[in-house]
């Protein structure tokens, strides 16, 4: 399932793939594949991304139903 | 098979020689703050990858050996056909790596990469034309023999290349519709 909700925190801070995967330490091949729905990121990968982002792991991963 | 001890000494000074390089470049970067580091999806891949190559060589191994045990044919010589096993091996190691995009660490370029590459094929390409021209057989006693090696080399860095630009341009269209 794609991850909307990290995309568009990425847009509404103004940040591209790369310089996300920049700030978070993965390559924009990582941050591509997250908001695909392709990979799976671990809790420690998750928590950076929301760090960076600054939002809360339900603002970007918590799925409603 | 005529292999010579200068032939055996100057495959291990080559050995060593690559060796020496890879430690010594390892040890500068180590020194610059520059590891080689993948991110946990690329770690993931990269051990897939490990998993297939794995694999890939238990066949071919099982697949060359039944061959040789049932038909009696020696279509290579043992060092030939163990090194194809590895080319191959290696090969499809580094196309799940470039097709998952966990081949270059996080801080390596494509275009060092490129260049490392285009480096060895050229070199290969060099030794594979002066053998040709030398007139060196590929064949002794009806086998392959080692002097086909540059050539598998050649050809391994040939497809990992065209596979990695091939990847590189993928990349760069989609990271414009992104």
């Amino acid at each position: 399932m794609k991850n909307l909700k990290l995309k568009s925190a990425r847009a509404a801070m103004d940040l591209s793939q790369q310089q996300l995967a920049d700030m978070v330490g993965v390559s924009r091949q990582t941050i591509n594949a997250i908001e695909k729905g392709d990979y799976n990121p671990t809790i420690k990968l998750c928590i950076s991304i929301c760090k960076v982002l600054g939002k809360t792991l339900d603002d970007i991963f918590w799925e409603e139903d | 098979m005529d292999v010579s001890v200068s032939y055996v000494l100057g495959f291990v000074v080559g050995l060593l020689i690559t060796m020496g390089f890879f430690i010594i470049s390892s040890l500068v970067r180590k020194n610059k703050g520059k590891p080689c580091e993948y991110d946990e999806r690329q770690l993931l891949a990269r051990g897939k990858a490990y998993k297939a190559a794995f694999f890939v060589l238990i066949v071919y191994l099982l697949v060359e050996g039944s061959f040789k045990l049932v038909t009696g044919v020696e279509w290579a010589d043992s060092m030939t056909s163990s090194f194809i096993g590895i080319c191959l091996s290696v090969t499809v190691f580094a196309i799940i790596c470039i097709l998952n995009d966990a081949y270059l660490s996080l801080k390596e370029k494509p275009a060092h990469c490129i260049a490392v590459f285009s480096l060895i094929a050229f070199v290969n390409l060099a030794v594979v034309l002066a053998n040709y021209f030398l007139k060196v057989s590929f064949l002794s006693e009806g086998m392959l023999n080692y002097h086909i090696i540059n050539f598998i080399i050649l050809i391994m860095f040939a497809v990992i290349m065209v596979v990695f630009i091939g990847k590189l341009l993928h990349d760069k269209k989609t990271e414009k519709m992104e």
